[in-house]
C-alpha cells in the first residue's frame, strides 16, 4: 500500500485562517494557499506517513466532498500536494 | 635585500578595522560607533557583512554590539541564509539533471564551501553556483541543462557569447526561471588564453566525491583556486574576501590534515600557480596572521624572483584592499587598481586580443551610456 | 538640535556640502551630502521638522548627490546619487534632485533592512493601532496616506510597512509622502494648510510633489504601532463608500507578493505575515472621496477590540 509523507525534514509551517490555510514548504521555501482539508492532510502526514485510504475521512470537512467519491477526491488532493512539492510518495521498501 | 611583506598597518583605517575584527571578533567590544559605521560599509561592499556576522555570532558577541550595528549584522545573516538555502536547492536540481547523463561535476568556490558545510562558509554571500565539468562534455552539459529549464541571458549579444565560449573558461551563466542564483559552468578555472594553465584534468580527477551526486575540490586545490582567482580576476570588490577565504581555508585544512602545506606546494607546482599562491599566502599572513608551514615557505622562497615580487607586493598592497569610502577617491589606489586590472587581463589574454577587447568595451560603454534612460539601474 | 526649518539656507547648504546632514527617520538614520546647492531649499521644506543630529556617528545609509557634466547650464547639467561607490541610477536632470534623493533612499533602504519584513505599503497609526495599506496599483495608497495624516493620523511611512519579526509591530520610517500628477491637486485642495514641496515635473513618473511630515509624526518616529487594520483601498471616481471583508488567506498572498524581502526571509517572513494578519482585521475599501474614506477608516478602527 503506497504511503505518502511530507518532503524534507524541516518543519512544515501553517497559518490557519477560517477555511483557508497558508503553508510554508521548508524544502523549497515556497508559500502555498490551501483549503482546510488539505491542511488537515498535511498535519496528519506531519505526524506519520499514511495511505490515501487512511486520509480519506479528513476530506469530509471540505465543501467539495459533498456527494463525491472520497477516494477519488483524496487521490486528486494528494496529486496536487505532490505537484506543489509539499509531499512525496514513500520509496517502496524492497524487503517488504 | 629584504622583501617588505604586506602588512595590515598599510591598510586604509576602516579596512584594517574590518580585518582585525574578522581575525579576532573579541576586538569588536572596543569599537566605537564611528568605527563601526566605516567597518560595516566596507564589509557590505566587500561581500563580507554576513561573514562578519557569523564570526561575531560564533564568538557570542552579537548581544554586546550596539543595536544599530546588530541590525545590519542580522540583516546580512538573513540574506546569507537565503542564498545558502537557494544554492543547495540549485545544486540538487543540477545533480538531478546531470545524473542520468553520468556527467561528473565539481562544485567550486562558495558553492563548494557551502556544500561541504565548511565552517568558513557561514554567512557567505553567494551570488551564483560555480561548477567544473570536463571540457569535452561542455556542450552536452549545456544542452542537458537547457532541456531541464536553465537559460542563458537573452540580452547577451553575439560578442559576449563569443567571449564566453571561445576566450573564457566558462559557458555564459544560466538561470532557471525565477531562480535567485545563476549556474556558471566552467571547464577550467582560468581562461584558456591565459599564461597560467591549471591542470583541469587533475582538478577533476582528484576531486572528492560526496556521495550526493557532486564532487568538491581536493582541499589543497581549493586554496590554489582561491589564489589564482584573487590575482587573475578583474572584479576589484571580491579581493578582500578572497584573502579572507584563503586565510580561513588554510587554518581549517592545516588543522585537519598533517601534511597540508606539503600538499599545497605539490598542487601549486602541478598547476604552475606557485607565484599567485605564494603572493596570496603572503597577504593572508600579512593581514590575518595565517600560520604558514615551513615546507611552504621554503618552496615559495625558491620560486619567487626577488625584485619582481617586491614590486608586485607593493602594487597589490595598494590595489587589493577596497576603499574605505571616507578617504574619497584615493588616486594612488585607482592607478594601482587600473594596473591590476590590466595585469589580470594580460594574464587572461594575449596582447593583441587585449587591445581588441579593450576597444570593444570602450565602444560599447559609450553606446550604453547614451542609451540608458534616467532611473534605470546600471547593475 | 536644530530643526531644519530653523537653519539658514547657507548653513544647510554648507552642511550638505561638508560632513553631511544626519537625519533620523525612526527605524533608520541617513547621512546626506550634496554638491548640488539647489537641494538645500527643497530638503528644508521636505524635512523641515527634522533635526540635524551633529553627533550621530552611525548611519544606516550614506548618500551623496554629485553634479555630473560640469557647470549647471540650463538643460545640460545632471545629478547622480552615489552610496559607497555604488551608483544605482543613471543621472537625472539637475532639477530633479529631491526625487532622486528620495528614490535612492527607498532603493537602498529596501535592500538593507532585512532584519525586518518590508511590505510595500503605506502605514499610519490611528488611536494606537496601525493601518497597513499595501501598495497595489489603483489604490491611491499615497494619497490616502497623506489625507489620513493631514486629518490627524500619525505617519509611519508611505512606502514601507516595516514589520518586526518578533512581534509583528510596525516600525516608523518617517519621510515625505510622495504624490504624483493628479493626486497633487487633490491633496492640495483637501489640505490647503499642509506643507508641500514644490512640484518636480518631468520625472519618469510624471510630476512629483512631497508632503512634509508633521512635527508629531517626527517626534514619535521611534514609537512602533501595534497591528490594527490591513486595508486594501480602491479609488473609484464617484463611487459610494463600500467596506467589504477579505479572507485573511487572500490577504496573506497579497502581502507576500507586495513585499520587498518576503522571499529572502523564508520562514521568518512567513511568520511575520501570519502574525500581522492574526493581530489585524482585514478589509477592502472602495471610495470615491477622501473624506468618506477617512470616516470609514475611523469607524473601522473604533470597532477594533481595545488593545490591552
Amino acid at each position: 500500500m503506497q504511503r505518502f509523507r511530507l518532503r524534507g525534514s524541516g518543519a512544515l509551517k501553517l497559518f490557519t485562517f477560517d477555511d483557508e490555510v497558508a503553508a510554508f514548504n521548508p524544502v523549497t521555501w515556497e508559500t502555498h494557499l490551501l483549503d482546510a482539508s488539505a491542511a488537515d492532510v498535511l498535519e496528519a502526514l506531519a505526524r506519520a506517513p499514511a495511505t490515501p485510504e487512511s486520509l480519506a475521512p479528513l476530506l469530509s470537512r471540505s465543501r467539495a466532498a459533498e456527494g463525491a467519491d472520497a477516494a477519488q477526491l483524496t487521490r486528486a488532493l494528494l496529486d496536487q500536494l505532490e505537484a506543489a512539492g509539499l509531499i512525496e510518495a514513500e520509496p517502496v521498501d524492497a524487503t517488504r | 635585500m629584504t622583501l617588505r611583506m604586506p602588512s595590515k598597518e598599510a591598510l586604509p583605517p576602516y579596512v584594517r578595522g574590518l580585518v582585525e575584527v574578522l581575525a579576532d571578533p573579541g576586538r569588536s567590544v572596543d569599537l566605537d560607533l564611528a568605527t563601526w559605521d566605516g567597518v560595516v560599509r566596507v564589509a557590505r561592499s566587500s561581500q563580507l557583512l554576513g561573514t562578519l556576522a557569523a564570526r561575531m555570532d560564533a564568538a557570542g558577541l552579537m548581544a554586546r554590539c550596539p543595536a544599530p550595528v546588530r541590525n545590519h549584522l542580522r540583516a546580512a545573516t538573513m540574506e546569507a541564509r537565503f542564498l545558502r538555502h537557494m544554492a543547495l536547492l540549485e545544486i540538487e536540481l543540477v545533480a538531478r539533471a546531470l545524473a542520468p547523463r553520468g556527467v561528473p561535476f565539481v562544485l567550486l568556490k562558495g558553492a563548494g564551501y557551502v556544500a561541504a558545510d565548511l565552517p568558513m562558509a557561514a554567512g557567505r554571500m553567494l551570488r551564483d553556483v560555480d561548477l567544473l565539468v570536463p571540457r569535452h562534455r561542455l556542450a552536452e552539459v549545456e544542452s542537458t541543462l537547457f532541456d531541464a529549464g536553465w537559460r542563458t541571458d537573452e540580452r547577451l549579444d553575439a560578442y559576449d557569447q563569443r567571449y564566453y565560449r571561445a576566450w573564457s573558461h566558462q559557458l555564459p551563466p544560466m538561470r532557471r526561471a525565477d531562480a535567485p542564483l545563476e549556474v556558471d559552468v566552467h571547464h577550467a578555472i582560468l581562461p584558456v588564453t591565459g599564461r597560467i594553465r591549471p591542470d583541469s584534468e587533475a582538478l577533476m580527477r582528484d576531486a572528492i566525491p560526496t556521495g550526493r551526486g557532486w564532487k568538491v575540490l581536493d582541499p589543497a586545490d581549493r586554496v590554489v583556486h582561491a589564489a589564482v582567482h584573487l590575482f587573475q580576476d578583474s572584479n576589484c570588490t571580491d579581493r578582500l574576501r578572497d584573502v579572507v577565504d584563503i586565510d580561513a581555508l588554510c587554518r581549517d585544512l592545516a588543522a585537519r590534515e598533517a601534511g597540508f602545506w606539503a600538499r599545497l606546494v605539490q598542487r601549486a607546482e602541478l598547476h604552475g600557480a606557485m607565484r599567485p599562491v605564494g603572493y596570496a599566502i603572503e597577504f593572508a599572513r600579512g593581514w590575518f596572521g595565517t600560520p604558514v608551514g615551513d615546507e611552504f615557505d621554503a618552496a615559495w622562497r625558491r620560486a619567487r624572483g626577488r625584485w619582481a615580487s617586491g614590486w608586485v607586493i607593493r602594487r597589490a598592497q595598494r590595489s587589493l584592499p577596497p576603499t574605505d569610502f571616507e578617504q574619497g577617491r584615493d588616486r594612488d589606489q585607482l592607478r594601482a587598481a587600473r594596473w591590476m586590472f590590466l595585469r589580470s587581463m594580460w594574464l587572461r589574454m594575449p596582447p593583441w586580443l587585449l587591445a581588441y577587447h579593450a576597444a570593444m568595451k570602450v565602444w560599447r560603454g559609450t553606446i550604453a551610456r547614451s542609451q540608458r534612460p534616467p532611473g534605470a539601474g546600471n547593475r | 538640535m536644530t530643526r531644519l526649518a530653523d537653519l539658514s539656507i547657507d548653513a544647510l547648504t554648507a552642511l550638505l556640502a561638508g560632513r553631511g546632514l544626519s537625519l533620523d527617520f525612526g527605524d533608520a538614520r541617513a547621512r546626506i551630502r550634496s554638491e548640488v546647492a539647489a537641494l538645500a531649499p527643497a530638503i528644508q521644506r521636505a524635512y523641515g521638522e527634522f533635526a540635524h543630529d551633529a553627533d550621530a556617528a552611525f548611519h544606516d545609509v550614506a548618500v551623496r548627490l554629485r553634479r555630473r557634466g560640469g557647470a549647471e547650464r540650463l538643460g545640460g547639467a545632471r545629478v547622480e546619487l552615489e552610496s559607497d561607490a555604488d551608483i544605482p541610477f543613471a543621472p537625472f536632470p539637475a532639477g530633479i534632485h529631491l526625487p532622486l534623493l528620495e528614490w535612492g533612499l527607498n532603493y537602498l533602504l529596501a535592500q538593507r533592512l532585512n532584519h525586518r519584513l518590508l511590505v510595500h505599503a503605506g502605514v499610519v497609526e490611528l488611536d494606537g493601532r496601525a493601518i497597513v495599506m499595501p501598495a497595489l496599483p489603483g489604490t491611491g495608497k499615497s494619497t490616502l496616506t497623506a489625507a489620513l495624516v493631514t486629518r490627524g493620523a500619525r505617519l509611519l511611512s508611505d512606502e514601507f510597512g516595516i514589520v518586526d519579526l518578533e512581534d509583528a509591530r510596525l516600525h516608523p520610517l518617517v519621510r515625505p509622502v510622495s504624490l504624483k500628477n493628479a493626486s497633487i491637486d487633490v491633496m492640495s485642495a483637501f489640505a490647503s494648510d499642509a506643507t508641500f514641496v514644490p512640484r518636480f515635473p518631468g520625472t519618469r513618473k510624471g510630476t512629483v510633489a512631497y508632503l512634509a511630515p508633521d512635527a508629531r509624526s517626527y517626534r514619535e518616529r521611534r514609537v512602533p504601532a501595534v497591528p490594527g487594520l490591513v486595508l486594501f483601498p480602491r479609488y473609484e471616481p464617484g463611487a459610494q463608500i463600500r467596506v467589504e471583508t477579505l479572507s485573511k488567506a487572500r490577504a496573506f498572498a497579497k502581502l507576500a507578493v507586495n513585499s520587498f524581502n518576503y522571499e529572502i526571509l523564508g520562514p521568518d517572513g512567513f511568520d511575520a505575515v501570519g502574525r500581522l494578519l492574526q493581530a489585524s482585521e482585514v478589509y477592502r475599501l472602495s471610495y470615491g472621496s477622501l473624506a468618506d474614506a477617512i470616516d470609514a477608516i475611523g469607524e473601522l478602527v473604533s470597532r477594533l477590540e481595545r488593545h490591552a
